[in-house]
């Protein structure tokens, strides 16, 4: 089959596209596709995607972020990021603020922790933590029928949440 | 470091003692827990004084870990060890393939027993590993759990509300859990039968992969299923699936397996036999070889073909190891030198195991 484009090559790159429910098809010579940026041996044609993490969070993305976000603590950029598939410090987190939660969701399907939690930190933290804690092991406890043992649990969850501000009263929940 | 190299010249540590459930299938039960400083920036970008530090954060609590009451734990700097002592320290999993890469300010503190070692510095600041015998995964997580609580009553650890841990992989953020359970599955292959089971557990949010591979092929039947979510799921809920999963993978080998002894006994035993001849008679053995003829040697013993000690199977397994090898020898082994020691090893350990 020749080239579409120049009828003069073996057409080596066959294009299927379809638009707007319209097939329509192309066959074009390794040349004629190099120029028309369809050929595989094009430097922007990278089957290991650099922005491997951006697309499996935004399938849509193309292209470069407006203005890249970095982490302030380490000095990180998202696309190093993208580029390493790890984070540099715990504040990368929060750096790449909104894109991690999608990303989040396309790895493990969730984007909410509902493991354990530390039992340190300070202040609201700390008896968010504990009550979080206490929660769990309440659910262990009537899981397991002890509901004296249970219910001592509660009572403590009690004494915990009347500690926090009013508006962190549903903290650890 | 003479509790570690007292460890390493055993080919079974002392916790690989057999117990725990279905052993015959199941070999062991392993945790990986991942643990990071809220203060510091990850391993990959710290710089060499940060990661001094986070390594001094924790071997000043190795004493707390002591106070467990579980066995006496050594910290021992990868630094101070032979490139032979790193790696067969990486090849019976108390340090691993990554952190060996790099020994510069990475360190273990390892337990007498083997069984438990914290990892400072590898892709995270501290993973906590915990192995036990058989099917023992609440076990294995209990143990980890009191690690990570010790710990964590001494250093701040970094975690989100929304995002629990925080680890230098977006794969382990959550829970910073990975449980594998580690399975020998020669029924299921013979029988061409694994296939359907990788599917079904892929989609469940686990993963199965062999241990040992050459040239894209499995060898050995030896598997480990590892769960690949950590985020949205409790550790307890992480492990009760695991747990259902690999009953169901056990049910379907012992239904291959007494399929294919009652077909094909004569063949079964022929086989068997063979191999068993080949194993405590060779001059020469490679690893791929080595681990083929154990997965036989395993199988015979479970069906009672021959008589040995089913330990022999996990420590004749770490025997044939390169590093094992060459930390016995004491010296890097060309291949030919590798061959011989192997087969020597083994035909001793046959010996050593005899009942």
């Amino acid at each position: 089959m020749l080239c579409d484009q120049c009828k003069k090559r073996e057409a080596v790159v066959h294009i299927t596209k379809i638009e707007n429910g319209h097939r329509a098809e192309l066959h074009l010579c390794a040349e004629c596709a190099r120029k028309q940026g369809n050929f595989p041996d094009s430097p922007d044609f990278n089957i290991v995607d650099n922005d491997f993490f951006r697309k499996m969070a935004y399938p849509d993305y193309s292209g470069q972020a407006e203005k890249e976000p970095c982490c302030a603590s380490c000095g990180m950029k998202y696309s190093e990021f993208n580029r390493l598939g790890k984070f540099g410090c715990p504040d990368c987190y929060a750096a790449f603020g909104t894109e991690i939660t999608p990303l989040m969701r396309r790895i493990h399907g969730h984007t909410k922790h509902v493991g354990k939690v530390p039992n340190r930190g300070s202040g609201v933290f700390r008896t968010t933590n504990q009550i979080k804690r206490l929660r769990q092991h309440l659910q262990k406890l009537v899981r397991d029928e002890q509901y004296e043992e249970a219910a001592k649990v509660r009572d403590e969850i009690r004494f915990l949440e009347r500690q926090l501000p009013p508006g962190d009263r549903t903290g650890g929940k | 470091m003479k509790m570690l190299k007292d460890l390493l010249k055993e080919p079974l540590a002392p916790w690989q003692n057999g117990s725990g459930d279905v052993s015959d299938i199941v070999l062991d039960s392993r945790i990986r827990v991942s643990r990071n400083l809220k203060k510091y920036v990850f391993p990959s970008k710290a710089t060499d004084e940060e990661l001094a530090a986070v390594l001094a954060e924790g071997e000043r609590y190795l004493p707390s870990l002591n106070l467990l009451g579980h066995g006496t734990y050594e910290a021992v700097a990868l630094t101070d060890l032979t490139p032979l002592e790193r790696e067969v320290l990486a090849e019976r999993h108390i340090s691993s393939a990554t952190q060996i890469k790099t020994p510069a300010q990475r360190g273990v503190m390892v337990r007498q027993d083997g069984a438990v070692s914290v990892l400072i510095n590898e892709d995270d600041h501290f993973c906590i590993q915990t192995a036990a015998p058989g099917l023992q995964l609440e076990q294995v997580w209990d143990e980890a759990s009191q690690i990570d609580d010790t710990l964590e009553s001494k250093l701040n650890f970094a975690f989100r509300d929304d995002f629990g841990y925080l680890t230098a992989s977006p794969s382990l953020t959550g829970t910073g859990l990975v449980a594998g359970v580690t399975l020998h599955l020669p029924g299921l292959v013979m029988m061409k039968r694994l296939n359907r089971i990788v599917q079904v557990i892929t989609k469940l949010g686990f993963a199965i992969c062999g241990l040992y591979s050459e040239r894209n092929e499995y060898i050995g039947n030896l598997f480990q299923v590892t769960n690949q979510v950590t985020l949205g799921i409790s550790e307890e809920d992480i492990l009760k699936q695991m747990k259902k999963i690999v009953g169901q993978i056990v049910q379907e080998e012992r239904n291959c397996r007494s399929l294919l002894w009652t077909h094909n006994q004569n063949a079964m035993k022929d086989r068997l036999f063979r191999n068993y001849g080949v194993l405590s008679q060779a001059w020469m053995m490679q690893l791929d070889e080595a681990v083929e003829l154990l997965s036989d040697f395993r199988l015979a013993i479970d069906l009672g073909v021959i008589q040995e000690r089913p330990q022999a199977y996990p420590a004749l397994l770490t025997a044939a190891g390169p590093g094992y090898l060459q930390y016995q020898a004491g010296r890097e082994l060309n291949g030919e030198e590798l061959d011989l020691q192997r087969a020597q090893t083994l035909r001793q350990l046959l010996r050593t195991y005899a009942v």
